[in-house]
């Protein structure tokens, strides 16, 4: 340790950034664009992938036999994944389990939270169909024993039940249980899960790498004036915008 | 929530006629009821705990015997054996009950079975109960189980295969297990099952890790096969999309690296399993469960992954996941162990756990419902107070964190004592005078306790502890663990062989701060410096021998009386041993420590000044102890070298001023 | 849940069980570093103009030769404008050529500052040479008579920031195996040059030498 001897003040330096951005012409865009080469069969893929996890069945059927591409899972299959999450979107939740259960009875064993979630669903329809002495027992013989076993569960099951508490639900803070994004919610849940149970992700990629033209677009803007996509469905190059 | 006598009756009616239905004769009537049962259970413990307790799973199980081989069975075996699966899944219960009703052996015949449905099912079902720790071991030397195994393997059905993965990786438990496997090219065909689905992946990749977990020489056969591919498309998998699978790999990995780190050097590796497995944190259920302690594993006891994990913001994740609210108890126990390898060498960790603000967090998990939980806390704050700048600030000597862990010395459970135990051996090595506050909160008391428990490991850490507390500590506080401890205890703790050393190094503490601490040992006939002289001369144990001579070096700084008692234990003749002193027996040893040890000693003894100084120098000399001080003048170790110099320079000026 | 696996006997991790950095799992270089260890003596504050030096205490409370790490206070005594001792808690780097050499490489010190410093110690003389190139990296100091390190005090243990002293900089030390001494430079851009810190090994009033130690788990 020592005494103070000098005390020298060091005024930090700002430092300027350039500000300038760089401008690239269509020409030139276009040109590097043209030097990108991507397979036919990669954009195949990207296709069926697509019309396969959005259950397709049939016109991923004509497109296997037009383009020669193979799904990387059983077509047959779609269409029982289709049933289940039918069954969910049209509250038929019982119906939606024993489809899933007749699929593969491993998955509603080895995922809690599904299985949870399902069974809220099922207390959801009883409360909307204003069966409410069944909802409560219901409540109380199935779901209550999930939530002792895990606390989120709990919680969210508390938010249930309180819809039974409100005269108008369609005006009470947990309203939203009862919109048609709750059955969706469960529904793609469901979907999920079984694309899982066929080693498959629970994603298309085409809207993931739409998104990703998005975002990469973006952190281009700070740097370049290009030719940008603007209207994702038609996909055409705008011209730069004159600096 | 109120309900109904109506609907509890329908709801208790609705088993027993259930059971009635899967008991009839006629086959639509059972199968309805199989599906029924089904969909009851499945996903739903309480239910699947219910039908055990009625005694349903005897019923499925004669269901399923009793469909084999006549027409229209097959609908009955697929319901019934879906149904076995899920009463061994995730309840012990249910496996046990599905193993004493003798399911094992139909599901085996009816893998045989030419429906595809049916073997899928069975195969699933057998899966689950090989999942179950309750399984039977599986017995890989019998030929014909081996034989099983291997067409299970072999099998087109991805069930099956699965099946079969899951049976190693229950039963494949020793070296034995491992080789025979090995050398049955088993590791090949789960290579080859690796490029199958996402199921039988996992499996295989579970049944990989249990083949090679510490066994070098099944870990360099697999790395040898097809030139290495199979350590590379391993590789590969660490970087799957599906995080079970990344996780699986990474685990399989690790286990390669901690049994032969070569397989683990490239620091580009290194660098990406250590990202994977961050990445991997942010998952829900299991996978995210387990990711922490994959983490803990990794980089436990190698500082290279500690450093690069360190680099890669793990610790700010680490901690982040911590913060928040409802952690299932597993993975707050992983994350806590996970924090603990981070922290456990390096002091840049230590500070940026302190900087990050989750001590307390920490502190207030001690209080845990479970005891993993309490543990893992433990483990984690004991890394974390190894820090010694921390220590010197006095940093966790306060009763927020004291009073916790004392309360835990009083734990039912062995392994969270020992765990609370070494973190306040670490605490209790405060710079910061604030030592009065754990003999405040009790923790001496229970130290002393526990130096006297039945658990040898208790005992031994108590003692640590003890000597821990009493280095640099002012005379109040040792005069405090002393009465509580008394002399004959410390006495029979010097004796105890296991626990001497710590003994001895308690000893050894006390006596640090001159005649007045000197003088704690001498009361009682000098019973306990007896008793170190004895351990020393008699000792084998190369850090006894340490411990004590240090020991006696330090009553040595004591007064005439106690330099005095010292040159007699040191001086007498070993008991069965040879008839030179045991001084000189430590300065001819091949042991640096013991001779500077011994060295001290006579530097103590000879010190200058003392009036008894120079029959002291007389004695030792007389018993050949400055003739083998000389010949070490050129001691290779520098420090016995020259404390050789100070001793001998000591001699020669006494005699110089008579 | 994955589990620690035991190391097999064929391969290189290393076997230390608990990892701790205990103070006293490999032998001190020299016993009188060893944590517990006092030293007493004076730091020379002076300007050309007059001599002030105040009274100093050093502690070692921690030692890890493996990561090359001693830790310690020092207690600063009739301080002008202080009215009481000063502590402060620094850490210090044993220039073992492994986990640091003799180039500071932080702390506002050049190579021009460290071998200015370092060649105030007369034992440094004979190792010049070998610094100037690579901070001395090739050097086998585990025999050598003299102890290098640097100590940078971390923070005050016992009064405020605005006690009027600083601690920016750090000490170039020398610890003397054969006699216990040690002598070290002050350095900080911004504080009076070369403030010699002498210190010689205390046993503090005792009838000779004392040891204890102590073990983190």
């Amino acid at each position: 340790m020592s005494l103070f001897w000098i005390v020298l003040g060091q005024p930090g330096r700002l430092q300027e950034m350039a500000t300038s951005k760089k401008l690239i012409t269509r020409e030139e865009w276009e040109k590097k664009l043209n030097d990108v080469k991507i397979r036919k069969e990669d954009m195949n893929k990207l296709v069926m992938d697509f019309l396969v996890m959005e259950g397709y069945v049939e016109a991923a059927e004509k497109f296997r036999v037009e383009s020669g591409t193979e799904p990387d899972i059983d077509l047959a299959t779609i269409t029982d994944r289709m049933a289940a999450k039918k069954a969910v979107q049209c509250g038929n939740v019982e119906d939606a389990i024993e489809k899933v259960n007749d699929f593969n009875p491993e998955i509603l064993d080895t995922n809690p939270q599904l299985f949870f979630h399902l069974q809220q669903q099922r207390l959801i329809e009883l409360i909307r169909d204003g069966k409410v002495e069944e909802a409560l027992e219901f409540a109380q013989e199935e779901l209550a024993p999930r939530g002792e076993e895990n606390q989120s569960f709990l919680e969210e099951l508390e938010r249930t039940v309180a819809l039974l508490a409100f005269e108008d639900v369609s005006n009470c803070p947990v309203g939203d249980l009862l919109d048609m994004s709750q059955r969706l919610k469960t529904a793609s849940e469901v979907d999920a899960a079984i694309l899982a149970s066929q080693s498959h992700e629970k994603d298309p990629k085409l809207p993931s790498l739409l998104k990703m033209l998005i975002w990469a677009q973006s952190q281009l803007d700070e740097k370049a004036a290009y030719p940008r996509i603007n209207n994702l469905s038609t996909a055409t190059l705008e011209d730069p915008r004159d600096l | 929530m109120p309900s109904t006598a109506a609907a509890a009756a329908a709801a208790s009616s609705q088993p027993d006629d259930l059971i009635r239905r899967l008991r009839s004769s006629d086959g639509a009537v059972k199968l309805k009821a199989l599906r029924e049962l089904k969909n009851q259970i499945i996903g739903n413990r309480t239910k699947k705990l219910s039908y055990i307790k009625l005694g349903t799973v005897p019923d499925v199980v004669g269901v399923l015997a009793s469909s084999v081989g006549i027409d229209s069975g097959s609908a009955l075996i697929v319901e019934s054996a879906a149904i076995i699966g899920s009463f061994a899944c995730g309840v012990d219960a249910g496996a046990k009950a599905v193993l004493e009703a003798g399911a094992f052996p139909h599901l085996f015949r009816i893998l045989s079975n030419p429906n595809e449905k049916v073997v899928d099912t069975t195969a699933r079902s057998l899966r689950m109960i090989f999942q179950s720790r309750l399984a039977p071991k599986y017995d890989f030397s019998k030929n014909e189980n081996r034989d099983c195994l291997i067409s299970l393997l072999n099998s087109d059905n991805e069930n099956v295969t699965g099946l079969g993965a899951s049976i190693i990786t229950h039963s494949c438990k020793t070296v034995t297990d491992q080789k025979i496997l090995s050398g049955a090219g088993v590791l090949r065909m789960l290579i080859t099952l690796l490029n199958g689905s996402l199921y039988q992946r996992e499996a295989c990749l579970e049944a990989l890790t249990a083949m090679l977990s510490s066994n070098s020489e099944v870990i360099s056969n697999f790395v040898d096969l097809d030139n290495g591919r199979a350590l590379s498309s391993l590789i590969n998998l660490i970087e799957d999309k599906s995080p079970r699978t990344r996780l699986l790999a990474s685990t399989c990995l690790i286990v390669i690296g901690r049994t032969c780190s070569s397989y683990l050097q490239g620091i580009e590796l290194k660098n990406k399993l250590i990202l994977i497995l961050i990445e991997l944190l942010e998952e829900p259920d299991r996978v995210g469960d387990e990711v922490p302690f994959a983490v803990a594993n990794l980089i436990a006891d190698r500082e290279d992954l500690q450093r690069l994990a360190f680099e890669a913001n793990t610790l700010d994740k680490l901690c982040d996941f911590l913060q928040r609210e409802t952690l299932r108890p597993k993975r707050f126990e992983g994350l806590l162990l996970a924090i603990a390898e981070l922290c456990s060498r390096l002091e840049s960790c230590r500070s940026k756990f302190f900087s990050l603000k989750v001590l307390n967090l920490v502190t207030d998990s001690l209080k845990h419902d479970s005891a993993d939980v309490q543990t893992a806390a433990c483990i984690c704050l004991r890394n974390v107070t190894r820090s010694v700048k921390k220590l010197s600030a006095g940093h966790f000597m306060n009763e927020m964190v004291v009073d916790p862990l004392i309360q835990l010395l009083q734990d039912s459970s062995t392994s969270v004592q020992v765990a609370a135990l070494s973190v306040i051996s670490n605490i209790v090595v405060d710079f910061a005078n604030r030592k009065s506050i754990f003999l405040r909160c009790g923790g001496v008391k229970e130290l002393v306790r526990l130096s006297q428990s039945m658990d040898p490991t208790l005992r031994l850490n108590a003692v640590l502890a003890l000597k821990n507390f009493v280095f640099l500590a002012d005379n109040s506080s040792k005069e405090c663990v002393l009465a509580e401890l008394t002399v004959s205890t410390l006495v029979s703790l010097i004796c105890e062989p296991k626990v001497q050393e710590q003994a001895l190094a308690f000893v050894r503490n006390i006596l640090e701060s001159g005649i007045n601490s000197v003088e704690h040992v001498f009361t009682e006939d000098g019973i306990i410096v007896n008793a170190i002289g004895k351990q020393v001369r008699n000792a084998l144990d190369l850090n006894v021998c340490i411990e004590g001579i240090y020991a006696l070096g330090n009553v040595a700084t004591g007064n005439e009386l106690h330099k005095e008692a010292v040159m007699s234990q040191i001086l007498e003749p070993q008991v069965n041993g040879p008839s030179q002193s045991v001084l000189i027996k430590f300065l001819q040893g091949n042991n640096s420590q013991l001779r500077v040890g011994a060295i001290w000693c006579i530097i103590n003894l000879t010190y200058p000044d003392g009036p008894g100084t120079s029959s002291r120098i007389a004695k030792l000399r007389d018993a050949g102890v400055i003739c083998q001080l000389k010949k070490l003048a050129d001691d290779p170790c520098l420090d016995a070298k020259f404390r050789v110099k100070t001793a001998l320079l000591q001699c020669v000026n006494n005699s110089c001023a008579k | 849940m994955p589990v620690r696996i035991a190391e097999s006997s064929s391969c290189s991790t290393p076997s230390q069980g608990s990892g701790a950095n205990s103070g006293d799992t490999l032998p001190p270089a020299c016993t009188l570093l060893s944590v517990g260890q006092a030293f007493s003596g004076s730091q020379n504050v002076s300007s050309l103009q007059k001599d002030e030096a105040w009274k100093v205490n050093v502690r070692i409370q921690g030692c890890d030769l493996d990561h090359g790490y001693l830790c310690g206070t020092m207690e600063a005594l009739n301080v002008p404008f202080a009215d009481t001792p000063v502590v402060t808690f620094w850490e210090g780097e044993i220039v073992d050529t492994k986990n640091y050499t003799f180039f500071t490489g932080k702390w506002e010190a050049t190579i021009e500052d460290d071998i200015r410093h370092w060649s105030k110690f007369p034992s440094f003389s004979p190792l010049l040479n070998e610094v100037k190139d690579d901070g001395g990296r090739s050097l086998n100091l585990s025999n050598y008579p003299y102890i290098f390190m640097r100590w940078k005090e971390q923070y005050f243990v016992n009064v405020g920031v605005d006690c009027g002293l600083t601690i920016a900089g750090f000490y170039y030390v020398c610890f003397s195996v054969s006699d216990g001494s040690i002598d070290g430079f002050y350095y900080d851009p911004n504080s009076s040059p070369f403030q010699k810190l002498e210190l010689k090994s205390t046993n503090e009033g005792k009838s000779g030498f004392s040891f204890s130690s102590y073990q983190l788990q």
